[in-house]
C-alpha cells in the first residue's frame, strides 16, 4: 500500500493526487473533494470489479454491484460510517456483502438448490467462461458464497484477488495468525461443501 | 490425545498455510506433500487441488467493461457524489440560517415536513399532479383561502415551498411556448418575493442589531457570468456567499461547474440587504450552491428582466441604425435570407425593422440592412458579380441535394461577400492588397425536404482575381430526409471560381471586363457511390464525371454576371458545351447593399 508520511495540506485546485499518499487522499474524498473522488475511484474500480467479477462470473452484474459499492461508499461518508482502519479492505467487505446480498436475494427467489444455482448460473451468466474453466469455476463461487462472511473474505482475497497473508491481514484488520486461522477454516469447509457436490 | 490433536489443528493452519504459500510460489503439489506428515496427505491434497482450481479462476482473464461504460458510470458516481455534497452544503445552511433567524416556529417545521413527505408521496411521473389535484378539490370546495395564501406566500414564510411547487408545475405542465412566459412571471414575483423579504430582514436587523441572511432554493436559468457574479434569470448571483452574514468571510458557492448559456439551474441562496435601503434591488444575493439539473425543460429564450421596457411598451418604429441601409426584400425571401446576406441575425433585422412576425415580410417592400463596408482604392473599383449555381447528383439514390448558388461581388483590396440569392450558401471574401482575395466560406442551410447541409470552405482570388472556392457540405441535421433516400454526411464540394478581370477606374457604368470561371464539384456519398468530379463553367451545363474534369475556361465577354451551373452527374465523362449564360452587365453602385435597391 503507498502509505507516506507527513503532512498534506489538500485544497479544492491540487493537481497531482496520483502522487498523493493513500491517507491523504482519503481524508479529503471524506470530505467530497471531487478530485479525490475522482482519484479514488481510478484506484479501485478496476479492483473492485474484477473483485466481483470473479465472484459472481457475469460481466453485467460485475459492473453494477461495483456501481453500488461505490454508491454505499459515498452513502457512508456523508453519514459517517466510513472506514476506520483500512480504506481498501473495508471497500472490499462492501464489495463482499454486495456479492452476498445479491446471491441472498437470488436465492430466495428462486428457492433452488445448490446445485440447480450451478446449472443455472453456469448457463445463464457467462457461458464463454464456463465453457473455458469448466463447470468447477461457478461450483467454486457458489460454494465459495455459503462459507461465513469472513472465510468468504479471506478466500477471495487470499486466492481470487491473490494477496498474501499478511496484505489480508492488513485488510480486514486482524492479526496474520486469525487470518490463517480463517484460511484453515474456509479451505477445509470449502473442500467439504465441494466434495458433497462431487468436486474433484 | 485430545491434547495431541488440538496442537496437531494448530499445527495444521501453520502446515496448510505454508503448503498454499509453497504452491502458491510454484512447487507441484506432490513436492509439497512429500514434506508434511502422511495423516494429512489426504486432506490436505485436495485442499491443494483446491487451492489450485482457484488459482485458475483467478488467472482467468476478467472481461473488461467497454470504455464508454465505464467512463459513464464514472460520471454517475462523481455526479451523485456532487449531488450529495451539494445537499449537505444547502442543508447545512439552511440549518445554520435558520437557527440564527429562528422565525420559524414547530408548526412551520411540522407544516414543512408535512409538505416535502406530501410530494415525496407522489414523486411517481403519474402522480405528480396529485398535490396539485388536491389544491384544486380544495379550492373546489370553497377552500380559495389556502391557493391565495400559498400565492400570496412569501420567501422564508410557511407556505412558500407550497408556492415554489405549484411555479414549479406550472412550468413543468405548461407546452414550451408558454413556459417562457410563465417563468418570465414567476421571475418577476421572486424578484418582489426576495424585495419584501430583504425589507422584513432590514426591519429585524435594526430591531435587534444583528443581520440575518434568508435562504431560498430556486430554478432559474443562466444566462451570463458579469464579474464575480452570474446573471441567473433576474437575479446577479454572487459565486460566494457569507456562512455569517455579521462577519466579512466569505465561502466559495459550491459547483461541480459553470452551467452555460440558457441552462437550467438550481440554486441555493441567500439574501442579504444591502446597505442601502433604496439600492435596486434592495437585497445582495449570495450563492451557496448551484447545480445543473440532468433533466432541462425547453423554455425557449430567457425573456428579456428589464422591467421598465415592458411596462413602459412604446409603439415600435423602425430607426435607421449607423451602417444600415434600406434593402428590397426579394421574393421568396425570409428573414433569415436577407441576414445571411447582410452578415447581421433574423432576430437583429426584426428588431431593427419592427417586424412583429418574421414570416410576414412582403417581397418589394423594403427593410433596412447592414451595407457592405467598402473600403476602395481609388484606382480599383471594379464590382464583379459571379452567380454559381451548382447541381450535383451523386449516385441515384440521393436526389439533388447540393444547390449552391452564389453571388460574388468582388472588389480589389476590399472585404467582398459572396451572398447566395437562395438559401444556400454564404462566403465571406476579404480582399486584401493587390487583389489577392482569400475568403473562407462558412454557412449553414435549410433546404426544404432534405437534410440540411453546412458547407465550409476557402475563396482564394490571386493576381487576376482567380478565386477558388472549396466547399465542404457536412450534413448536420437529418431534418426530413427523403425516405430511401440517404444524404450522404459529408459532401465535400470544390468549386473553382477563375475570374480574371480587367478593371476600369471609371466611377460611371461603363466597365470593360474579361472573366472566366470554373466552378469544380466534387461529391461523395457514404451509399456505393462513385465520387464524381464536375467541372463548371460560365458554359450552362456541366456534367459530373468520376475523375476530375478537364478545367474549361471559356471567356465571355464583358460579362458582371456569370452562371454557370452544374448539374446532373452521370457516371460518364461528358463535358456539354451549352450556351453562353446571358450576360449581364450591371454597373454596380459602391457602397451599395448586397440587397438590390438602396
Amino acid at each position: 500500500m503507498n502509505s507516506r508520511t507527513g503532512a498534506f495540506v489538500i485544497s479544492d485546485d491540487t493537481t497531482a493526487l496520483t502522487d498523493l499518499s493513500e491517507k491523504a487522499l482519503l481524508e479529503s474524498a471524506a470530505g467530497f473533494n471531487e478530485k479525490a473522488l475522482s482519484e479514488l475511484y481510478d484506484r479501485y474500480e478496476a479492483r473492485i470489479y474484477s473483485y466481483i467479477y470473479r465472484r459472481t462470473g457475469n460481466e453485467t452484474l460485475a459492473e453494477d454491484l461495483t456501481a453500488q459499492v461505490f454508491l454505499k461508499m459515498l452513502e457512508a461518508i456523508r453519514s459517517d460510517k466510513a472506514w476506520h482502519s483500512s480504506f481498501s479492505g473495508w471497500l472490499y467487505r462492501i464489495a463482499h456483502n454486495a456479492v452476498i446480498d445479491y446471491y441472498r436475494l437470488r436465492d430466495r427467489q428462486q428457492q433452488v438448490s445448490l446445485e440447480d444455482t450451478l446449472t443455472t448460473t453456469a448457463s445463464d451468466h457467462n457461458p464463454v467462461v464456463m465453457a473455458e474453466d469448466s463447470l468447477d469455476a461457478e461450483r467454486l463461487r457458489t460454494a465459495i458464497s455459503r462459507l461465513t462472511e469472513e472465510q468468504a473474505e479471506v478466500i477471495t482475497l487470499r486466492f481470487l484477488e491473490g494477496y498474501n497473508i499478511s496484505e489480508v491481514a492488513e485488510m480486514l484488520d486482524k492479526t496474520e495468525g486469525s487470518i490463517k486461522a480463517l484460511q484453515y477454516r474456509a479451505v477445509t469447509t470449502l473442500r467439504q461443501l465441494l466434495q458433497h457436490e462431487g468436486f474433484h | 490425545m485430545t491434547v495431541d490433536s488440538s496442537l496437531f489443528h494448530s499445527d495444521s493452519e501453520d502446515i496448510v498455510a505454508q503448503a498454499i504459500e509453497r504452491v502458491e510460489a510454484g512447487e507441484s503439489v506432490e513436492v509439497v506433500l512429500a514434506t508434511v506428515p502422511v495423516a494429512m496427505h489426504a486432506e490436505l491434497r485436495e485442499i491443494l487441488l483446491l487451492i489450485t482450481a482457484t488459482h485458475h479462476l483467478q488467472r482467468a482473464p476478467v472481461p473488461q467493461p467497454a470504455a464508454p461504460q465505464r467512463a459513464a458510470r464514472k460520471a454517475a458516481f462523481l455526479q451523485s457524489a456532487a449531488q450529495m455534497k451539494a445537499d449537505m452544503v444547502a442543508a447545512e445552511a439552511a440549518r445554520v440560517a435558520a437557527q440564527r433567524s429562528q422565525t420559524q416556529s414547530l408548526v412551520a417545521d411540522w407544516f414543512q415536513n408535512f409538505w416535502s413527505d406530501l410530494q415525496m408521496a407522489f414523486a411517481a411521473p403519474n402522480l405528480r399532479l396529485a398535490p396539485l389535484l388536491i389544491i384544486l378539490v380544495a379550492v373546489w370546495f370553497g377552500a380559495f383561502g389556502f391557493h391565495t395564501v400559498t400565492q400570496a406566500a412569501g420567501i422564508g414564510d410557511l407556505a412558500y415551498p407550497v408556492k415554489q411547487w405549484i411555479n414549479h408545475q406550472a412550468i413543468n405542465l405548461s407546452t414550451k411556448e408558454a413556459r417562457a412566459e410563465i417563468y418570465k412571471d414567476k421571475t418577476d414575483e421572486l424578484v418582489k418575493d426576495l424585495t419584501r423579504a430583504a425589507a422584513r430582514l432590514r426591519a429585524e436587523a435594526k430591531r435587534t442589531g444583528h443581520k440575518t441572511a434568508l435562504v431560498s432554493t430556486e430554478e432559474l436559468i443562466f444566462e451570463k457570468t458579469a464579474g464575480d457574479s452570474l446573471i441567473l434569470g433576474p437575479l446577479t448571483v454572487m459565486m460566494q456567499y457569507q456562512p455569517d452574514p455579521n462577519v466579512d468571510v466569505y465561502t466559495t458557492t459550491y459547483m461541480l461547474r459553470m452551467p452555460s448559456a440558457e441552462e437550467q439551474v438550481e440554486v441555493t441562496f441567500q439574501i442579504i440587504p444591502t446597505e442601502d435601503e433604496n439600492a435596486e434591488p434592495p437585497f445582495i444575493t449570495q450563492g451557496i450552491t448551484l447545480t445543473v439539473p440532468e433533466i432541462q425543460l425547453e423554455i425557449g429564450p430567457t425573456p428579456t428582466s428589464e422591467p421598465t421596457i415592458t411596462t413602459t411598451a412604446t409603439p415600435c418604429a423602425a430607426t435607421q441604425p449607423m451602417g444600415w441601409v434600406p434593402a428590397s426584400i426579394l421574393p421568396g425571401d425570409t428573414l433569415s435570407d436577407i441576414a445571411v446576406r447582410t452578415g447581421t441575425s433574423a432576430a437583429q433585422l426584426q428588431r431593427v425593422n419592427c417586424i412583429d412576425d418574421a414570416n410576414q415580410i412582403v417581397s418589394g417592400t423594403k427593410l433596412f440592412a447592414p451595407a457592405l463596408k467598402q473600403i476602395n482604392t481609388p484606382t480599383a473599383t471594379e464590382q464583379v458579380d459571379l452567380k454559381v449555381t451548382l447541381t450535383a447528383i451523386s449516385t441515384t439514390t440521393v436526389t439533388p441535394s447540393i444547390n449552391i448558388t452564389a453571388t460574388m461581388t468582388v472588389v480589389p483590396t476590399d472585404t467582398v461577400v459572396i451572398t447566395p440569392t437562395g438559401k444556400m450558401i454564404t462566403a465571406t471574401l476579404t480582399a486584401e492588397a493587390t487583389t489577392t482575395i482569400t475568403a473562407s466560406v462558412e454557412t449553414t442551410a435549410t433546404v426544404v425536404g432534405t437534410p440540411t447541409p453546412a458547407l465550409t470552405g476557402t475563396v482564394e482570388a490571386i493576381g487576376t482575381m482567380t478565386a477558388t472556392m472549396t466547399a465542404l457540405a457536412t450534413v448536420t441535421d437529418t431534418v426530413g430526409p427523403a425516405a430511401g433516400t440517404p444524404l450522404a454526411p459529408t459532401l465535400p464540394l470544390t468549386a473553382t471560381l477563375d475570374a480574371e478581370t480587367t478593371p476600369e477606374t471609371t466611377p460611371t457604368a461603363t466597365k470593360t471586363t474579361t472573366k472566366t470561371a470554373t466552378a469544380d464539384g466534387t461529391v461523395t456519398s457514404p451509399t456505393p457511390t462513385p465520387s464524381a468530379t464536375a467541372s463548371a463553367t460560365p458554359i450552362t451545363e456541366i456534367v459530373e464525371t468520376p475523375t476530375p474534369a478537364p478545367t474549361l475556361t471559356p471567356t465571355p465577354e464583358a460579362l458582371n454576371t456569370i452562371d454557370s451551373r452544374v448539374e446532373e452527374a452521370t457516371p460518364t465523362t461528358e463535358t456539354r458545351q451549352g450556351r453562353l449564360p446571358t450576360a449581364t452587365s450591371t454597373p454596380i453602385p459602391q457602397n451599395r447593399s448586397p440587397l438590390p435597391g438602396g
